[in-house]
Order: structure tokens, then sequence, then C-alpha cells
């Protein structure tokens, strides 16, 4: 039986071997086409002649002799690559640990997690409290709110930011343009596996641009100086990607990038619909989700905490951000004890005899209670019992060495480790009898954890460019002649070359970084083995699964700017962001099954006193909407309306126009 | 005493089977794209290959093959979860 504590270096594992049973044709036309490419490449003596019919045909050039050993090699090196596996394939890898515990890959559809209720949408009352939920929720569009104010107001001794802010009164005019569902149609020739076919597809993106533009009026005799922050709900990956953009006064602002934690919580690998762990200020969400999912969560008490649930509806975020606590504590500027660390670095290994399918190392070591191992490169581990454990690796090829410059480090804090040994293996049994002789230098060095940490997030994302991978495709909707045609066109790879050049240029790399260093190191602190909460998810301390997630889960982003308003004068501020369509992966018997979702919130977490709040659509006759609280009419030219400030939540269900 | 990797007999021919049944639906995706994106795809999680390696076999640029490889990933997860597989 596959214990929890090792899934994910197994399902790592199985995915490489998963990948290494598709069809041979698949893999001969790789060959192929890189025999070909190094025939051009080499240029030397032309290896490429023509036949009697006219078609290309490639001799093996000397490269192609490499494809080949790497053909036969491929076997040998399956289990090798989990770590490189987990990094580019992480999501599917994640349901492979579900399904492999029980050895069922299958689920019934519609069994997944987060399927919802179904049902009609809330209602604009506030007062409901259900809403739609999503299996892909991009969350709402939040208000401004002002974190801070300045401002020498007359009459008053007590310029405390309340009352400074209370001199202000702000405007809101959000307009939600559907342009993206403009249809993209192209034909072209693809080689399919049935010969060359001339297909054409059809698509559309199926996002909103949003502008949502303020005005704030100073109502006092003094210039006031605020500093505004404007919440969007995004993971890192998504703010590198989508970044919105401020202007204030009709100027380019640069804001300041404040990331708030984890909005969502996790639940146990076999949990659909409840949280057991809350990350943040769910748990009183889950106070009103009834006896039934009370009885649930009692028995998914018992689970490990294995998968993340992210917030499915708004009202996880009115949950996560009503009592301003989320905010606070995203501003408070945490520090975390600089601990010593004690680092183990492995490196240099030499098969001295023998040979095996995936040779190891397996380093044994006696841990006291207290000291933590935190690990890189490491992927597999035992726990004979009692203060002993094993942590192991899959040593690099030379095939290995030439596309990633792995390390293999124990990093422990909280005190050493002691009677550390390591012994090799042909595989990642370790089972008695298949040990090998494999030398390796280990290098003991101390420094500080955050030192370490920063040096192997660095390392990561030089190994692996996954974290500022633009353009999901995530709301790409295609009606090719293939539903299962992916989007690619010319005219795509141009949109993304000029969207990833454009999330370049309004976060540099070396803030991508920074930003992740700050919430992944949190987030090693407030989820991983270092935190109280120490989620099952993270008790192998692979630091590698921290750094991935960090980046991925949804969190609430604030973009802070400082404004000015003069006195008795105005100031305006406008952001403009992309909002996905809200939507679920299949049909969960939900009305609109296949519409998406739009909506914003009027006034959650902020504290701006509102005159009034409109909102606009421009349709573009692309998109019809068939289902709402805002009040738009399409039909009768009702395209902009007032938003009612008792009215906390607004949405809109949108689909395309046949 | 939990033993990585170890698996009995039963648990093999499960495995096998899993592999078996996912290794086709992987397959059955992979002939619906384009050819580039087969070759990116099969070079890149097949052979391990670096994106100038594939960059100079499509004739992409590394960064397009990042963000198409990336668009595979995702199209391949919703390809299987639409078939039943949970991810």
């Amino acid at each position: 039986m596959i214990k929890k504590d090792t899934q994910k270096e197994i399902s790592a594992s199985k995915l490489i071997q998963v990948i290494g049973a598709i069809d041979e044709q698949l893999i001969t036309e790789y060959d192929t086409a890189s025999n070909i490419a190094n025939n051009i490449t080499s240029n030397t003596t032309s290896n490429i002649t023509s036949d009697t019919t006219g078609n290309i045909t490639s001799k093996p050039p000397a490269k192609a002799t490499k494809v080949a050993v790497r053909s036969s090699h491929r076997a040998k090196k399956i289990g090798r690559y989990s770590a490189i596996a987990a990094a580019c394939l992480i999501v599917v890898a994640v349901g492979l640990i579900t399904a492999s515990g029980l050895g069922l890959l299958k689920l019934p559809i519609g069994g997944g997690a987060q399927s919802g209720g179904g049902g009609a949408p809330i209602a604009g009352d506030d007062t409901e409290e259900t809403a739609r939920t999503y299996m892909f929720y991009d969350g709402p569009i939040f208000p401004l709110t002002i974190l801070s104010a300045k401002g020498e107001l007359n009459n008053s001794n007590d310029n405390n930011d309340t009352l400074i802010i209370s001199q202000i009164e702000a405007s809101r005019a959000i307009t939600y343009d559907f342009l993206p569902y403009t249809d993209i149609t192209e034909e072209y020739e693809t080689d399919t596996i049935d010969g060359p076919t001339v297909k054409k597809y059809t698509s559309h993106r199926t996002e909103a641009v949003v502008t949502d533009r303020y005005i704030l009026q100073n109502n006092s005799n003094a210039d006031i100086t605020v500093e505004a922050a404007y919440p969007v709900a995004a993971s890192l990956k998504d703010l590198f990607e989508l970044t919105p953009k401020l202007t204030v006064d009709g100027q380019q602002a640069e804001p300041e990038i404040t990331t708030g934690q984890y909005s969502g919580s996790f639940m146990g690998a076999w949990s659909f619909g409840t949280s057991t762990t809350t990350a943040n200020s769910q748990d009183q969400q889950n106070d009103q989700d009834g006896q039934n999912q009370q009885n649930q969560q009692n028995s998914q008490d018992q689970q490990p905490q294995l998968n993340l649930r992210e917030i499915d509806s708004w009202l996880g975020y009115k949950q996560l951000l009503q009592d301003g606590s989320y905010l606070r504590d995203a501003f408070a500027g945490v520090k975390y004890a600089n601990q010593q660390a004690i680092v183990y670095e492995f490196d240099e290994f030499v098969i001295e005899s023998g040979e095996g399918v995936n040779p190891s190392i397996a380093v044994s070591y006696t841990a006291q209670e207290g000291v933590d191992v935190l690990s890189v490169g490491f992927h597999g581990g035992e726990y004979p019992g009692g203060d002993s454990f094993i942590k192991g690796f899959s040593i690099p090829d030379e095939q290995r060495k030439q596309v990633a410059d792995d390390r293999y480090l124990l990093i422990v804090v909280g005190g050493d480790i002691s009677d550390i040994s390591y012994q090799g293996y042909s595989n990642m049994g370790w089972d008695d009898g298949t040990e090998m002789e494999i030398s390796a230098t280990m290098t003991r060095t101390e420094t500080t954890l955050e030192e370490i940490f920063r040096e192997m997030l660095n390392h990561h994302y030089s190994m692996y460019d996954s974290y500022n991978n633009p353009i999901s495709g995530e709301n790409v909707e295609s009606t090719s002649d293939n539903p299962n045609e992916s989007t690619d066109s010319a005219q795509q790879i141009a949109e993304d070359e000029q969207l990833i050049t454009e999330a370049e240029q309004l976060i540099t790399e070396d803030e991508q970084l920074q930003l992740i260093f700050e919430a992944a190191y949190d987030y090693l602190h407030s989820y991983g083995p270092l935190s109280e909460r120490n989620i099952d998810r993270y008790t192998e301390g692979m630091l590698e699964d921290i750094f991935t997630e960090a980046v991925n889960v949804d969190r609430v982003v604030y973009l802070t700017s400082e404004v000015n308003i003069p006195a008795g004068g105005s100031a305006e501020i406008e952001i403009t962001q992309t909002q996905r369509g809200s939507h679920d992966f299949f049909d969960t018997g939900k009305s609109h099954k296949n519409a998406k979702g739009y909506d914003l919130t009027t006034s959650l977490g902020s504290n701006l006193s509102f005159t009034s709040q409109q909102a606009s659509i421009t349709d573009h006759d692309l998109i019809k909407i068939v289902d709402q609280n805002f009040g738009f009419d399409l039909d009768q030219g009702i395209n902009t309306v007032q938003l009612k400030p008792e009215v906390q939540y607004y949405y809109m269900l949108i689909e395309k126009l046949k | 005493m939990t033993i990585v990797g170890k698996t009995d007999s039963v648990d093999d021919i499960i495995d096998t089977i899993e592999t078996k049944e996912l290794a086709a639906e992987i397959s059955t995706y992979l002939k619906t794209i384009p050819k580039h994106k087969r070759i990116a795809f099969v070079g890149r999680y097949y052979y391990f290959a670096e994106l100038d390696e594939i960059a100079e076999v499509t004739g992409l640029t590394k960064k397009h093959l990042s963000v198409m490889l990336h668009r595979i990933r995702q199209d391949l997860i919703r390809h299987l979860r639409g078939r039943g597989f949970y991810l």
C-alpha cells in the first residue's frame, strides 16, 4: 500500500512512467523532426535528399544517433525525474496522488471537487447567504479603499486617518468591455496522425476588460494625501500575467504591490465541497454551512489535509475581507525570526560499481523533537520510527546534468541532526540486496534559513522557468473542427508575445522574484513544517512544493499608490484589468451551465464613502446576459445602471451570441 | 516501516492498468493537437530536452515554447478531466 507521506513522489514518478508509455508514433515523430532539424543545422554535408516523388527525406545525421541513444535510454530514466515532473506538471501529479492512493484512477464525471449545489445564483441582497459556486472562480472586482491619509484640517486638533478620510467622497464608474469575446477564425494546414489536414478554428477569450474609475472629492479646505489600495483577487502568477494598470489623474502610476496570504483553505484528498482546515477567516463561513456539512467535516477531520480548496464563490471573499483583518495582516509586514540553518549538501556522485535502473542515495539521520529538516532535491523518504529518518533522491545521470543543475540539500533548523550516513541503491525502493556502491561528497555549512531559502528559490526558478509563464489559456473557448484543438495561431502568438512584453515591463523579474520570496517564506512559516498548522500537504518539507505553491495559490493582492487631493478639489484613479469569466469545467447540473460569471462588490473591504456607483457594459453585440442583478437590458439599450449602496454584490452570467 | 516505492503484486497490476489507461488518453490528446505542439510536448516531457533544443526542432522561440507548453499542459488537464480523471 502506498503511504500518504510518500504519495507525492510516487505519483510524480508514475507520471513520468505514463508519459513514457505514450504511443511510439508520437516519439518517432519527434525523432524525425529532430533528425531533420539537426540535418539542417549541421549543413556541412547535406543529408537531405528528394525522393522520386519530391518528398524530402533525411538520412540519419551524426546527431540522430544521439536521439536514438536517448530513446533507448529513456526507459532507464523513468523515475529519475520526479522533481522536474513535479515542477512541470504539478497539477497532473496532484491528480495522480489522489488517484493512486486507492488504485482507482477514474472517478465518475460530476464527482469532482467543488461541484457546487447548482440552483439559482444569488440575488443582490447581501443577507442572502448562498451564491453560485464555480470550479474556476476568478474573484469579484473589489472597490478601492484608503490605507492612510494625511492633511491639516482646520478646526480640528485631531487629524487622524478616519477624520481625514471622512472628508473624502467617492464616486465610482465601472465598465465591462466584452471585446475579447470577438471571434478569431483561421484556417491552417496541420499534420495529424492521419496525415495532412486543413482545419479551421474559431476562438475567443472569455474575458472582460474592466475599467474601474474613481473620483475622490476632497470636501475639506486642506490638501489631503492618501495612500489608496486597490485589492485584486489573484495568484502571483496571475498578477504577473495580467497586471492591472493603475493611473492617477491620467498618469500611469507605479503601484507598490503587497500580497495577502493564501485566501483558501485545505481539505482531505477525498473531501469535496467542504474544508477541513481554514487558512484564513473562513472559519466563520464553516460555522454557517449547516449540520450536514458539519457532519462531513467531522469525518474529514480525520483525513490528512492534502488538497487545496480555493475560494469558489464571492462569499468566501466576503468572509475573508469583511472584518479588515486580512488587509491589516497583509500590511503588517510580519517578520520571521531569521533562524540559523545547518545545510548538508550532497554532490559529486560517482557510481563505483554496479548499475541500476534508478540509482539513488538514501540519507539516514537522527533528528530530535523540535528539529525540522527541509529539503531540496530529495523526493522520497522513510520513517523507520523514533528519531530516525531516511530521505533520498535519484542521482543525476550525465544526460540529466546537461538539462538541469540539480542540487541536493538537507536544511536543518531548530538544532542539528546526527548519525548521518548514506547508502547507494540501484533504485528508489531501497530494498535489501539492491545496494550499490555510490560515492558522494557531503558538505556541511552553517548559514541562516532566510539566506539558504532565497538561494534555493532563485536556483529553483532559474531551473524551471515556470513562475512567469504568461497567458494561461484558461479562458479561451474554441469552436474548431476538433473540439480538442488548441488555439494557437500566428495572431495568438503575436498577442502572447506582446502581453509577455507588457507584463515584464510592469513588474520586472527582480521584483517578481522578491515578491515570490516574500510569499514563499511566509508560506513556509504559515502552512509548512515550520508553522503551527503544519499542513499535511507539506510535511515532507520539500521546499520545491513551497516555491511552487506560493506562486500558484489564490490570494488578495493590493496595489497601492499615493494620491494627492487638493482642498475642495478631486483626484481621479482608474484601474484597468482583465476579469476572466468564472466557470465550471463540466456540467454540474446548474442553470446556464455554459455561462461565464463576472461580478463585483460595492463596499466589501472599503472605507470609502460613496456618493454614487454606476456600472456600464460594452457588449459589441457579442454577448448576451442570461442572468444578473445589475439591471442591464441590452435589447432596450440599457447599458448603464446605477448600483444600490445597500447591495453589496452584483453579478452577471454571460453567454456568447451565436 | 514505510518503504518508498514498495508495491506488492496487486498494486503492480493496478499500476500497470492505470498507466496504460492514462497513457492512452494522453496519446489520444496529443494526436488531436498540431504537430509542432506534439513535438514540443514529447521533446520536453518524454526526452526532457532543453527548450533551446526544441526551439531548434520546431523553429519557435523559447518564450513561445514556454507559453505553448504551458497551454498544452492546461489543455491536457482539461482533456483528462473531461474523461473522468480527477485532477
